[in-house]
């Protein structure tokens, strides 16, 4: 288990790495998921899914979440200019996911092979997500 | 030269709506493109606008088949952000709940693939079957699909009457061992259609990221109630059914047995379960500022809630990962060489939920 952490770190250029109860967390804000992607792929890891999370820089967070039994390990990687490299080619589950985030959270990946719309009607515009949730949707909405 | 096919996404023979597109060259299918999202309610979206409670009600309706194990993902989540532990008593009810609810929906799953055979009066017999297991839930909850059991930090209803859920239990376990696996294992007709038909190899079930009965039938041993375990699952000796078959043939028979296994962890669960409260004293638990994720094994596979709260009573983030999201996309690798007249249950055999898909 520590030589893929290991491998991680160095794949994610140094990110900070937690342990919490529900598996690692690494934080590796500029790393390139595709490396992240090719060291889950050597040690058979599925790709669960990514969550895209909204920032308040107007950029989009993306968590990889992998799994191994007993060892859910969760990637967190920030977009640049909302783009990012595809992990599609390496992880054939990650084309529908990427798919989806590019729908709705508006964000680019760089190099996937087939980047179309997948829930929402391509008339409709992009990043239908890129909205506030928590407190702050509550203020809006009764405002 | 091949020519171009489409089905859907409104077809009297889908049952919700998506699309295919078919490339065939004769009756062999070269390949299929899927399209989704005519049924997209953007329930990840609402449930950033509604406090925790509502959204118990909201996650629910993700689906109709598999309602209860969605609530009980995200309440597994925020429970996680906020370091609530449960009563045992608890965990035990929303595990026996989760395998009625596993119990009920591979029968729905066989009746339906039964019907696509064109087995008729199994499907009648199926379907009395699962409408036992209906009465039982209904008899818990009040409702025979969305059950509401999940509270934060508990469920909301105790289980009365043991002794009825036994019974019911008992009597789907003779019928899935006196006529489903016969049939489906032993009938000429059956096996013509299901033997070596729809393959998913291991590789490629890996690389889809299929889960659930889809990749156990593909030899993947991943089933999260044993691998991140959750519930009551730890004491009861759950064991995982995986087969080397990678058919149609392999996907009935690996959901046949988690029947017979549910009745068993039922069984387990009923009589090992301990006396106590079943929901902590705070009816309104504060989930604090931080995040988490959750897994449980859905009867079609991982179910995947991240949640993100800001220490308000409205998460900031979640979000929904279902089953059937990962495992539609494999139809592509499944169908291709496959024949035209075997798609309708080929599709069935991985059991697709659109709703589920589009959210």
């Amino acid at each position: 288990m520590d030589a893929i952490l290991n491998e991680l770190i160095s794949a994610s250029q140094n990110g900070q790495i937690e342990q919490r109860a529900d598996g690692y967390w690494i934080e590796a804000a500029g790393a390139d998921p595709r490396e992240i992607a090719g060291v889950m792929k050597a040690y058979h890891a599925r790709l669960s899914t990514v969550t895209a999370v909204n920032r308040a820089d107007g950029e989009t967070d993306l968590i990889y979440h992998f799994f191994l039994p007993k060892k859910p390990i969760n990637v967190r990687v920030t977009t640049r200019e909302q783009r990012l490299p595809s992990v599609a080619t390496i992880l054939p589950a990650a084309n529908w996911i990427e798919r989806e985030i590019h729908d709705l959270f508006a964000v680019q990946f760089d190099g996937h092979p087939d980047l179309r719309r997948l829930v929402r009607p391509p008339e409709m515009p992009e990043g239908f997500y890129r909205q506030p949730g928590g407190a702050a949707a509550r203020t809006e909405r009764t405002a | 030269m091949p020519y171009k096919l489409p089905i859907g996404p409104y077809h009297p023979a889908l049952e919700e709506p998506y699309k295919l597109l078919l490339t065939c060259r004769g009756e062999v299918i070269e390949d299929v493109q899927v399209e989704v999202g005519f049924v997209m309610r953007s329930i990840e979206l609402l449930a950033q606008r509604r406090n925790y409670i509502q959204d118990l009600v909201l996650v629910e309706h993700v689906c109709g088949i598999c309602s209860n194990v969605h609530a009980m993902t995200f309440a597994m989540a925020a429970e996680k952000i906020a370091g609530i532990e449960l009563p045992p008593r608890a965990l035990y009810i929303r595990t026996i709940v989760a395998e009625l609810e596993r119990l009920h929906s591979h029968l729905l799953w066989a009746g339906i693939g039964a019907e696509d055979i064109g087995y008729r009066s199994m499907f009648m017999e199926i379907y009395y079957l699962r409408e036992r297991v209906m009465d039982i839930l209904e008899a818990i909850s009040g409702n025979r699909v969305n059950y509401g059991m999940i509270a934060l930090g508990g469920v909301t209803r105790d289980l009365t009457d043991p002794e009825s859920i036994l019974t019911a239990v008992r009597e789907v376990r003779k019928g899935v061992e006196k006529v489903v696996i016969p049939i489906f294992t032993q009938d000429a007709t059956v096996k013509a259609r299901t033997q070596g038909i729809g393959v998913l190899s291991t590789e490629d079930a890996v690389a889809y990221g299929a889960v659930g009965p889809l990749a156990r039938a593909s030899n993947v041993p991943d089933d999260i109630r044993e691998s991140d375990p959750y519930g009551a699952y730890p004491e009861l000796g759950f064991k995982p059914v995986v087969l080397p078959g990678c058919d149609v043939q392999a996907r009935v028979v690996v959901r046949a047995l988690e029947m017979l296994e549910a009745v068993r962890l039922i069984e387990e669960a009923l009589r090992l379960i301990p006396a106590g409260p079943i929901r902590i004293a705070d009816p309104l638990p504060v989930i604090p500022a931080g995040e988490a994720t959750a897994r449980a094994e859905a009867q079609r596979g991982e179910v995947f809630y991240y949640v993100a709260s800001d220490g308000s009573d409205t998460p900031v983030r979640v979000k929904i990962r279902t089953p059937s999201f990962v495992n539609i996309p494999a139809v592509q690798a499944i169908t291709r060489g496959q024949f035209l007249a075997d798609l309708p249950l080929i599709q069935a055999s991985i059991d697709p939920c659109i709703s589920c898909t589009d959210r």
